[in-house]
């Protein structure tokens, strides 16, 4: 049985628990044992992409220590666990930086992870829902993650109608959200138009802060389906 | 006459906020949509391709000097001018030099960012010279007194309606609202423009350091007239656009054309080499390339040196979601789109365009498109830091380069090898003190806290008490010092038991959830 | 192999809005380059004294023959006279089926704006100088002495800067014939 430590991103402890509640319970049906190290903190992302790389070193640096003791390192968020790939091993510092290569070589994404290592297609679950895709961009960029969720989702009998620029960003970009709304709620606008145009009940995606984005957005208009998290929308079709 | 077609002291997000309200400015950015693509198919095509024009434009980079030694000679041997301007103030004054030393009363110009850059045609229009935009996008925008709003399309802002009424003004008649009608126009009445004109001046797509070769690439024929009619040529050239080889053009411009516009070659190139020879009946007599600096050389070393592989294909701006929904003059700068976001601070020594490297999702898209594979993305996040960093790359300065120096070549850096982020944390005060640092404390202090588990855990439970102020069913509709975000979504607010509670209560009872 | 090649230039320049001739053997190509020349009324038949496949062809002479006007590159009023010619013939050095473009060389009797100016440009193309690819044709030009204008032609003169449809004619050549001359 092989041995997952569950790394929970901040965003999923604090506003979105049930997403990692979700994560645990998908990993378990896939037959894995599931750890969760406590001194996990967060990926420091929000440092790196505000020019603070020096805050996101001490947490980078915590990331390795914390999670280095596993074989496997997952997460319910392909930019969390796209910046420990992307960006770890050239903040660490020359000295840790063998160290943090090999856990990055370790770290996935949730989908990724199920369906590229274990292959574990089919987990059990099913929903037979429509649902649209929204390609989170680190993930995507960083990860490859993009056939991933689609075969678990397919292999859970959900029909994917595909939204046109499934691709394209849905805005919100960290402070980016904050310091240009103007721009970050059009964005939101389109890719919730576009997922609309799908007549699908359901919008999914791998990635906690899009769904924030989209979800908070969608509150206002009332446009476009209900955006979940692709391992909420899995978990309430286990048995 | 270039002028700004922004509100002076206006931020960018005023700037693009005003751009999404504007219907016609949405509905003319809606055309680029079909450059979507384009980029991609590139990389799926022709992916050995994309590695060797990477692998050509850096090795160029890492021996910059030497091949613009070698060009230069080669240049003069074959009679042409060369003149090496440190800064856009040096190349204006080189070619308004030439200018009044010929008598050139009427200069026509081919499309070249290089020429916006150094605000030429203000400066020539200044000494009493006529200046003419012969490319159609960036004759609309001239007459309409703008700055192009993007780099292979400039007037892609304007709707077809908005077009006619510029050039009808211009033509002082009523031009029907229909392309062959303008065309036809504009044909008309650039062409007398063309043959009149003493002086044509260029930028350069390329130039070729083995022969000596000048390339400008056109669909219109416009970069024909200006190097073939005038009897001088100017051609001004950011250093970074030197090749090694002419061979290299053989893979250098199906890459570029594709990524830019997807046609499997531009209408036309003009290939360059040396003034009008003995017994020909055209082309210039007299023909002067322009190396233009700018800050460029700075670059060289840092990890900012990625961006000179820029060979102005677009593509990044076609695919950016920021830019396609605001346009370029949200930017109000010379490049727009990500690859302007970042050359504008660099160029300006961090001066200008500090806040353009923060409008940016960063998606990744960009660095995906582009066909040399530079890291945009990460470059912006760079640039984040070091712009907020006194002495960092982005701020410094070419040092005086008006002799040919010559440095030692160094190695040729792999595409995508990443810049290391720097080990020592950068400094605290100094320069911008004040409220920089206490961001920067902030942030440090932030990382020591969630650092610890019980850092963490402490302040995750003061956000928790904060969200029982703030809301209610788990969303609040408004938080002080949020507002970019709570003016248009509903934010939600941490949950009453965090998933480590959950985990710590499912361990305790060993019964699930 | 060679007919692919042809077939491919063919279909590029085609789609490119040229209007493509031939193949013809090189009498058929004169006669025929000729025919498509005085076809368009209106302003003089721009010829380049020093063209290599110009001479070959004996177009001057079948030009002469046909009673068309014609502006030669040695005229001394040349410069003055090209605005208003109707047509400008040229020969070319390499073409590209890949790509869809034909590379023209400037020189002493070959001016640069035979191509230009004229609202059509008829051009000479050997079959077998044209290549499969932009590289091999680069390679192949690399390797001897540059021209002082090496101009690569496509077809019409195009712009996409009218809300990004392509609309033809805006500075260069409205027509572009290509007259394909085999052996």
């Amino acid at each position: 049985m092989p041995t997952v430590a569950l790394f929970v991103t901040c965003l999923a402890d604090q506003v979105y628990p049930d997403t990692g509640v979700s994560t645990v319970r998908l990993l378990e049906a896939a037959g894995c044992e599931v750890v969760f190290p406590e001194a996990q903190s967060c990926c420091g992302q929000p440092a790196i992409n505000s020019g603070e790389p020096e805050a996101a070193r001490r947490l980078a640096q915590r990331f390795v220590e914390v999670f280095e003791p596993f074989d496997a390192i997952v997460s319910p968020s392909g930019s969390c666990s796209g910046t420990v790939h992307h960006w770890y091993s050239r903040l660490v510092g020359e000295s840790w930086r063998a160290r943090a290569e090999a856990v990055a070589a370790r770290t996935f994404e949730l989908s990724q992870y199920l369906v590229d290592v274990l292959g574990a297609v089919d987990v059990g679950a099913r929903v037979h829902e429509t649902v649209t895709v929204h390609d989170a961009c680190h993930g995507l960029r960083n990860l490859g993650v993009s056939g991933q969720p689609r075969a678990l989702l397919r292999a859970a009998g959900a029909t994917i109608l595909e939204m046109s620029e499934s691709e394209t960003c849905c805005g919100f970009g960290g402070t980016f959200a904050v310091k240009h709304g103007e721009i970050s709620g059009p964005l939101a606008d389109d890719k919730l138009r576009h997922a609309a145009g799908t007549r699908a009940g359901y919008l999914v995606s791998t990635d906690g802060a899009c769904l924030m984005h989209l979800a908070g957005r969608q509150r206002r208009t009332g446009v476009g389906p209900i955006p979940m998290h692709l391992a909420d929308f899995l978990v309430r079709g286990l048995p | 006459m270039t002028h700004r077609v922004v509100l002076p002291g206006s931020t960018m997000a005023e700037r693009s906020a005003a751009s999404i309200a504007d219907p016609e400015m949405q509905r003319a950015l809606r055309n680029l949509d079909q450059r979507l693509h384009t980029a991609r198919a590139v990389g799926e095509h022709h992916a050995d391709w994309k590695d060797r024009v990477a692998a050509i434009r850096r090795e160029t980079l890492a021996d910059l000097d030497g091949w613009l030694e070698r060009l230069q000679q080669k240049l003069e041997s074959l009679g042409v001018t060369v003149h090496r301007a440190a800064t856009p103030a040096d190349a204006r004054a080189v070619v308004l030099e030439i200018a009044q030393r010929e008598g050139v009363r009427s200069v026509v110009k081919s499309k070249s960012m290089a020429t916006e850059e150094i605000d030429l045609g203000d400066a020539l229009t200044a000494a009493g010279i006529t200046v003419v935009e012969t490319d159609l996008g960036e004759y609309i925008v001239q007459i309409a007194d703008e700055r192009p709003s993007h780099m292979i399309t400039p007037a892609i802002h304007k709707t077809l309606e908005q077009i006619t009424e510029v050039l009808s003004r211009e033509a002082g008649e009523h031009l029907p609202v229909e392309r062959e009608a303008l065309a036809a126009w504009a044909r008309d009445h650039l062409r007398r423009c063309f043959l009149e004109a003493d002086m044509g001046v260029t930028g350069a797509n390329f130039v070729a350091a083995d022969t000596g070769t000048i390339v400008v690439v056109t669909n219109e024929g416009n970069g024909r007239f200006c190097t073939s009619l005038p009897r001088i040529q100017v051609t001004v050239m950011p250093v970074e656009k030197v090749i090694p080889r002419f061979d290299d053009l053989g893979v250098l411009l199906p890459v570029l054309t594709m990524s830019a516009t997807g046609q499997a070659m531009s209408n036309y190139l003009s290939m360059v080499t040396g003034p009008r020879r003995e017994g020909e009946q055209d082309g210039p007599e007299q023909l002067h390339v322009i190396f233009l600096d700018h800050n460029r050389t700075a670059l060289l070393g840092t990890p900012y040196e990625e961006m000179l592989a820029c060979i102005r294909c677009g593509a990044c701006l076609n695919v950016c979601p920021v830019y396609r929904r605001v346009g370029g003059h949200a930017y109000d700068a010379v490049y727009s789109g990500p690859m302007g976001k970042i050359l504008t601070p660099l160029l300006s020594a961090g001066e200008e365009g500090t806040d353009l490297p923060y409008a940016s999702s960063l998606c990744g898209a960009c660095t995906e498109a582009c066909p040399v594979e530079i890291p945009l993305a990460d470059l912006l996040v760079r640039l984040r830091s070091d712009l907020r960093t006194p002495g960092s790359p982005a701020t410094a300065t070419a040092p005086d380069r008006t002799s040919a120096t010559t440095r030692a070549p160094t190695h040729t850096r792999l595409p995508g090898e990443g810049f290391a982020w720097p080990e020592a944390n950068a400094p605290l005060g100094a320069r911008g003190a004040g409220k920089r640092t206490v961001r920067r404390t902030g942030f440090r202090t932030w990382g020591r806290v969630w650092a610890s588990p019980t850092g963490y855990r402490a302040s995750s439970g003061a956000g928790r008490l904060l969200a029982r102020v703030l809301g209610r069913n788990g969303w609040a509709k408004r938080v002080p010092g949020l507002g970019g975000w709570t003016t248009s979504r509903d934010l939600p607010l941490p949950a009453a038991k965090s998933f480590r509670a959950r985990w710590a209560e499912r361990d305790a009872k060993e019964s699930g959830w | 192999m060679v007919s692919a090649t042809v077939d491919t230039f063919v279909e590029r320049m085609t789609n490119n809005r040229c209007g493509v001739h031939g193949p013809f053997a090189r009498d058929e190509a004169a006669s025929a380059a000729v025919a498509l020349a005085v076809r368009h009324p209106g302003g003089e038949i721009a010829l380049p004294v020093g063209d290599p496949l110009v001479d070959a062809l004996g177009i001057s002479a079948l030009l002469v023959d046909a009673k068309a006007t014609v502006l030669r590159s040695d005229d001394p009023t040349w410069n003055e006279r090209l605005p208003n010619a109707g047509v400008g013939i040229t020969g070319s050095v390499v073409a590209v089926a890949e790509r869809g473009t034909i590379a023209l060389s400037s020189g002493a009797g070959t001016p640069r704006a035979t191509s230009l100016l004229p609202p059509v440009h008829l051009c000479l193309v050997r079959v077998d100088a044209i290549v499969d690819t932009f590289a091999e044709a680069i390679t192949r030009l690399a390797a001897g002495a540059l021209p002082s204008a090496l101009i690569w032609v496509g077809g019409p003169s195009r712009t996409g800067d009218l809300e990004m449809k392509t609309t033809f004619g805006v500075h260069g050549p409205k027509t572009v014939e290509i007259v394909l001359v085999g052996d």
